[in-house]
């Protein structure tokens, strides 16, 4: 399975945030394919992509403590 | 201790991997965030100028600032708007150096923009409100 097709399953897949990632990724490799994007360009642009997998995770880790803190404070009161 | 009960438990059944300590709802990084997503929404790759791209460099600035001014609760929010830092300071870096950018690749620069800025605001505006 070619890069491309991997990107294309992504795509058709159900997880939106996915999908969304990887259209962007393959519209990149679109222009860059079509000389509209220099070396340099193409480089950074997937770069970003990969650092929105960090926030990701760091977004996940607000919510899930967010998410704690919400119901253990919930839980606290039941006895108030 | 009617804040310090919850934080202590959250961060204690968390466990290592969750050591940073929760931050709660702030009505000004949740203003900051809806500032950010909007200037990048706004900018205009077919015309882009200094204003704009200062714009958004200059609300992230702010953002990281309030953040630190907050002290050490605050913590996940510096981390949390770093990406996005380093994604916006690219494209201001090659402005700057460049003089002007290519409007397909302004265009996919936004889009990335438009995707980390909206993962940062969904965070910072789904806090726990005490």
């Amino acid at each position: 399975m070619s890069v491309m097709d991997q990107l294309d399953t992504i795509i058709n897949s159900d997880k939106w945030w996915a999908k969304q990632r990887a259209e962007v990724a393959k519209a990149i490799h679109q222009q860059y394919r079509k000389g509209n994007l220099t070396d340099s360009e193409y480089k950074e642009l997937l770069e970003d992509l990969i650092r929105t997998d960090q926030l990701d995770k760091d977004a996940d880790d607000v919510e899930l403590r967010s998410g704690l803190v919400s119901s253990i404070n919930g839980l606290l009161s039941l006895i108030s | 201790m009617k804040i310090f009960t919850p934080l202590f438990l959250t961060v204690f059944l968390s466990g290592c991997s969750l050591m940073v300590v929760p931050s709660f709802w702030d009505a000004n990084q949740a203003e900051s965030v809806i500032n950010i997503q909007v200037a990048v929404e706004q900018l205009d790759c077919e015309n882009v100028t200094y204003k704009q791209i200062d714009k958004i460099t200059s609300e992230i600035t702010w953002f990281q600032t309030y953040s630190e001014s907050s002290g050490w609760r605050h913590q996940d929010m510096i981390e949390l708007i770093e990406p996005l830092d380093e994604t916006v300071d690219s494209f201001a870096e090659r402005y700057h150096r460049e003089g002007t950018v290519n409007s397909v690749y302004c265009g996919l620069k936004k889009k990335n923009m438009m995707l980390q800025s909206q993962r940062v605001s969904e965070a910072v505006l789904g806090r726990f409100k005490l």
